[in-house]
Order: C-alpha cells, then structure tokens, then sequence
C-alpha cells in the first residue's frame, strides 16, 4: 500500500504498467468538448409533433368522454321506458355533452393560435 | 457542460410551452451532442442521434418529475436515446464504420484513443463517457444507466484494462 507521494512516484518509475495507467486515465480526461453543429435546437424545433404531449392526453380523455357519454345517450335512447329517473339522466346527459364539447372547441381554438 | 435551467422555464416546457421548451434544448444542446457522438463517434449520427433525445424528450417531458433534479434525469434519457438508437441503426450503419476503423491507419495519439474507445462494447463506452467527459462519479452513473455500482466499477475497470493493453504498444505516442 503506498502511503506518500515519494513511494508513489518511486512505483511508477519501476512499473510500466502503472505507468501507462495513468498515462490513459490522463488523456481520457483530456478528450475534448465537442460545440453542436449550428442550428441543431432550430431542426429539431421544426421537426417536433405540432401538438405537445399534455394536449395530445387531454384530446384523447376528450374523446373517451365524448363516446362514453354518446354511448350512454344511445343505450338510453334505444329501448328503455321514459320514466322520471331516465329522463334526468337524460338531461343531465345532454348538459355534459355541451359542457364538454365546449371545453373541447375551446382547447381546439387555443391550439389553432399556436 | 453542466447547464443551469430556470424552474420555471422547466415547468412550462413540461406543459408544453415551445418557447419553454426551446430554451431547454439550447441549455442542453452540447450536452446532448457530446453523449450522442461519444456513443456514436460519428458526427452526421451524433447529429441524428441528438434530434431523436430531442424528440424524446418533447414525448417524455410530462413524465419528468419536477420535483426531482433535472440533469442526472436528462442524462439518463440521452443516454439511453442514443444506445437505442444505435441498436436500431447497428446492420446499416455500423458495419461501414467498423471496416474503416480497421482499414484506416490511426494519425495521432488521439485518434488511437478515439478507435479503441469506439471499440470497447457500448456499456463500456457509456460508462466512459460518462466518467470522462460529464466526469460523474460511480454512484451517478449507475443512476443513468439503471445498474448497480458494483457492476459500474467492473465496466469501468474492464474499460480500462482493454483501453491500456490496446494502447500499450503505442504509449510513447500518448505521452
């Protein structure tokens, strides 16, 4: 085990392979920094999805809300007898579908301005 | 190579906000350059590499925890990026370059250091680079590349025992 600097260089004198060691580990740490070719950041903006991924998750919780509440209006359309409890949930039906088709044209139009 | 982002800027960026977003890939542009062409050691795929860590990580952005440092998780992302990508691109464009690597006579020390870099199995070569260039300890590493520290110490004790025996007819040339 060395224990100074003295013995440490003595070693290194003596061994070659030490020696070379940290010859490698020296130029290792000297491997430059490469600068980026210009318009690097410009060429990938261009090349990058026009809708950003947040907004791609809310259009398609959008869309499942959408079909689920269409599926709903159809199932309660096609056979089930209008009693009072059938059409509240009717009509709240109908204003979830405004409410959502709503924020739905509103996210749209936002993206539309960028 | 260690940019400094504002956490604000991060946060829109993570919304979606391109503006945002472009100012992060400026702050990390070389970062990402330098891992892809270390991993690559070709500039045109280093380019092409960089553009898909871009691309990830405008996809994987909502998935970055805010609350956690933004560096070692970008690294990770890059790193990973760039060793899929060359899996991906490995039968066209691998087979060319290592022709010429054999074929062609090295110049100087640093292209003899170049080669057998680039001739080391990638693990190797990330941990390398990781090391060397973004001079991250063995714990960081292990962090970015998703493996324990112990097999970390061996890669890189292994990397370095294959670089020395490599260079070792050479060594008065990389004095």
């Amino acid at each position: 085990m060395m224990t100074n600097c003295d013995e440490t260089r003595d070693h290194l004198e003596a061994c070659e392979d030490c020696r070379l060691h940290v010859v490698v580990e020296a130029r290792m740490r000297t491997l430059p920094v490469l600068e980026p070719p210009k318009g690097l950041v410009e060429r990938a903006m261009r090349a990058l999805p026009r809708v950003a991924p947040v907004k791609r998750e809310f259009f398609r919780l959008a869309a499942a809300a959408v079909m689920l509440i269409g599926l709903s209006i159809a199932a309660l359309n096609s056979g089930l007898e209008e009693t009072r409890t059938v059409a509240s949930v009717k009509a709240r039906t109908g204003q979830a579908i405004e409410t959502t088709s709503a924020v739905f044209n509103a996210w749209r139009s936002e993206l539309w301005k960028h | 190579m260690t940019p400094d982002i504002p956490r604000d800027t991060l946060l829109r960026a993570r919304m979606g906000d391109r503006d945002a977003f472009r100012t992060v890939l400026e702050s990390v542009q070389k970062l990402a350059y330098n891992i892809a062409f270390r991993l690559t050691w070709n500039a045109s795929d280093a380019e092409d590499a960089t553009q898909e860590i871009f691309l990830r990580l405008f996809r994987n952005f909502p998935q970055y925890d805010p609350e956690q440092p933004f560096l070692p998780w970008f690294r990770r992302l890059a790193t990973n990026c760039t060793l899929n990508w060359k899996e991906k691109r490995r039968p066209t464009s691998e087979l060319p370059e290592q022709i010429a690597v054999h074929d062609a006579a090295p110049v100087d020390s640093s292209e003899r250091l170049h080669q057998a870099i680039r001739e080391l199995p990638q693990e190797y070569q990330a941990c390398v680079t990781l090391k060397y260039l973004e001079d991250l300890g063995v714990g960081e590493i292990a962090q970015t590349l998703q493996v324990p520290v112990g097999t970390v110490k061996t890669w890189l004790f292994r990397a370095r025992e294959i670089l020395v025996q490599k260079l070792k007819p050479h060594v008065e040339t990389l004095l």
